[in-house]
């Protein structure tokens, strides 16, 4: 009885007292949470969540569309679906070489729907290997007397880039190639580098590289579509292509930046030298065997400066030893080494609209026999200007080997123009036309002309 | 039952919108809300506070590839097409085209290792400054996250006057 008078009345009353006072506690809670707020902002909060609101909305529509169309396409394919696993033993050899799956998972919508060419946040820290390729096809022909015009399969390159870490990378560029003179292709690594990087000031990188002489080496590899003209200076041709200059070399580079206020940066390289040019037809580049104990050094500094984007400058100086290796009735023999030292210079401003190239080079042959030095001097300079899609160009170029030289006195004096009209048919196709004039000291000059596809995919 | 429910979930909504409103008062800045403008956005555990035009410049560029703290950068950009990507790459005076090109040409050279990643949303790219102690990553103010660091530009926030990036 007790509890019914005393406890009813006050259980009913209880209940709803209970809800009042807990209604109010929260109101004064809400209230007093939005008290710092009560200003003038809330209008714009208000709109900003809003606004967000609706970009999330907008997000999610997204999402569901994607998530539609993965569910559609894993639908209409089935077998791809359902990826049979491998057998553990085989896993590291399956996995380069795996069934294309479908696009389910966060990493695969984000390489479906983000970009292409990169690897999903989460994966980061992944190896991921990147390839692209590079490649063109030329017809050329000259008025020299004995050669033919011809069509000409270029440099097929791919280029292939991993990132290992968020330090460390891979990089290689592997040509196949034919011989102008037996039409056989051939296949040679042309770069190819372990790239570490410590700090801006610090990055190596070992293996097979371009020597950091001048600009042009290695601002240009084996692409003609990179480059604006048909072919690379005469001066930065390919060894095998009866270039001077050591363009490639085996061993390592540390680079980095000095200032980057002012936009230095150096360049510091030891390698295996290029090999003397033989009768004996070796590769040129030592790949594997230094034909002597002596390495090629190679130290440059070039600036940037960050007022004037576009402009370099620089210099490099590189020393080597080299032995050439005659053939006497067929006989291999060893002649003095040679010293060979190069000085480079070059300022070059490139924009997207505009580029104005000038390099100069000194390459010194000189005998350890104490026979007197040969000073070949070689420079080129370039300028092009773009109009839409149409590029004109000019280059004019300059070799001259003294006929005493011990190793390039074949080259001799060649000099003349190159004139062309780049047309970009795309951001990965262009199309070239070049007219061009070699003048030969002591023999007749050639008129070039020729023409050029080329593309990345 | 009814009654205890409507009441938890009373108590439980009162919370929320307390942390909401102590915490975004305290985090964001008030210059910050319903800013168009765009905010350079890093890891927190960054120690960066400040940067200069230049030196993002050569951020975007790929000249600079470590933070003062040694971290080695992460550049994330969202998708072509997208306001906040076409707003950074326009502060380099540059197109998307030429942007790219000036990438694809450092990664041809090995000078740096890939392109800027680029992501879909702000959401992801946030999400990748969060996990990535080098990571930089461009939102408009009104968007940040409120775990992420935003950093000054010549010594201004988004919203102030004379902020680079409008």
């Amino acid at each position: 009885m007790y509890k019914n008078l005393a406890w009813g009345p006050f259980k009913t009353f209880s209940l709803s007292a209970h809800l009042v006072i807990i209604t109010l506690v929260l109101l004064c809670a809400v209230a007093s949470a939005q008290q710092p707020a009560s200003t003038p902002t809330d209008a714009e909060t208000v709109k900003a969540l809003l606004q967000r609101m609706q970009d999330l909305e907008d997000q999610v529509r997204t999402l569901k569309s994607q998530v539609q169309t993965l569910t559609a396409a894993a639908q209409a394919n089935p077998a791809q679906a359902s990826p049979k696993e491998p057998a553990a033993g085989d896993a590291a050899s399956a996995a380069p070489v795996t069934t294309p799956a479908p696009v389910t998972t966060p990493a695969q919508v984000a390489e479906e729907y983000g970009s292409a060419t990169q690897a999903h946040p989460m994966e980061m820290n992944t190896p991921r290997l990147q390839l692209r390729g590079f490649g063109d096809v030329s017809w050329n022909a000259k008025d020299l007397a004995g050669s033919t015009n011809s069509f000409t399969l270029g440099q097929l390159n791919l280029f292939i880039t991993s990132r290992l870490t968020d330090r460390a990378s891979f990089l290689t560029e592997t040509v196949i190639e034919a011989d102008s003179g037996t039409n056989q292709f051939g296949i040679e690594p042309e770069r190819l580098l372990f790239l570490y990087s410590v700090n801006d000031h610090l990055n190596f990188s070992v293996g097979r590289y371009h020597t950091s002489i001048g600009f042009y080496n290695t601002a240009y590899h084996h692409s003609a579509l990179m480059q604006t003209t048909m072919k690379r200076p005469f001066l930065f041709q390919f060894e095998d292509s009866g270039g001077i200059l050591p363009v490639h070399n085996v061993g390592v580079s540390a680079t980095g930046v000095v200032s980057s206020k002012l936009g230095l940066h150096y360049v510091a390289e030891i390698g295996n030298g290029r090999s003397a040019r033989t009768d004996l037809g070796n590769n040129p580049v030592q790949n594997v065997t230094d034909e002597n104990n002596g390495k090629s050094f190679n130290f440059a500094l070039y600036v940037r400066p960050p007022g004037i984007p576009g402009l370099q400058f620089g210099a490099s100086g590189y020393h080597d030893h080299l032995s050439p290796v005659v053939l006497v009735g067929g006989v291999p023999v060893i002649t003095p080494n040679v010293q060979e030292n190069i000085i480079s210079g070059h300022v070059v401003y490139q924009t997207n609209q505009f580029e104005f190239l000038n390099e100069a080079v000194v390459l010194q042959h000189a005998p350890d026999s104490g026979a007197l030095a040969n000073n070949i001097p070689a420079f080129y300079s370039q300028i092009s200007k773009r109009f839409g899609n149409y590029r004109p160009y000019f280059r004019y170029e300059y070799v001259n080997v003294p006929a005493r030289d011990p190793l390039y006195s074949d080259v001799a004096l060649v000099h003349g123009p190159r004139a062309g009209l780049r047309y970009s048919l795309s951001e990965s196709a262009a199309f070239k036309i070049e007219f061009g004039r070699d003048m030969r000291r002591n023999l007749p000059s050639v008129n070039l002309i020729g023409t050029q596809l080329s593309f990345a995919f | 039952m009814t009654i205890k429910r409507t009441i938890g979930s009373l108590v439980v909504l009162a919370g929320l919108l307390q942390i909401g409103a102590s915490g975004g008062s305290e985090q964001i800045p008030a210059s910050l809300k319903g800013s168009q403008d765009l905010a350079v956005v890093i890891n927190p555990k960054n120690d960066t506070n400040d940067l200069s035009s230049a030196e993002l410049r050569q951020i975007l560029l790929g000249e600079r590839k470590f933070w003062k703290n040694k971290a080695p950068l992460t550049i994330v950009l969202r998708e072509p097409g997208s306001r906040e990507r076409e707003e950074v790459i326009a502060s380099l005076r540059m197109s998307d085209a030429e942007f790219g090109q000036h990438w694809r040409d450092r990664v041809f050279r090995g000078e740096a290792a890939a392109v800027p990643l680029a992501v879909p949303s702000n959401g992801m790219a946030s999400q990748v400054v969060r996990d990535n102690a080098g990571g930089v990553t461009f939102v408009v103010a009104r968007n940040l996250s409120l775990d992420l660091k935003v950093v000054k530009i010549d010594g201004k926030l988004p919203g102030e006057t004379g902020y680079p990036l409008k």
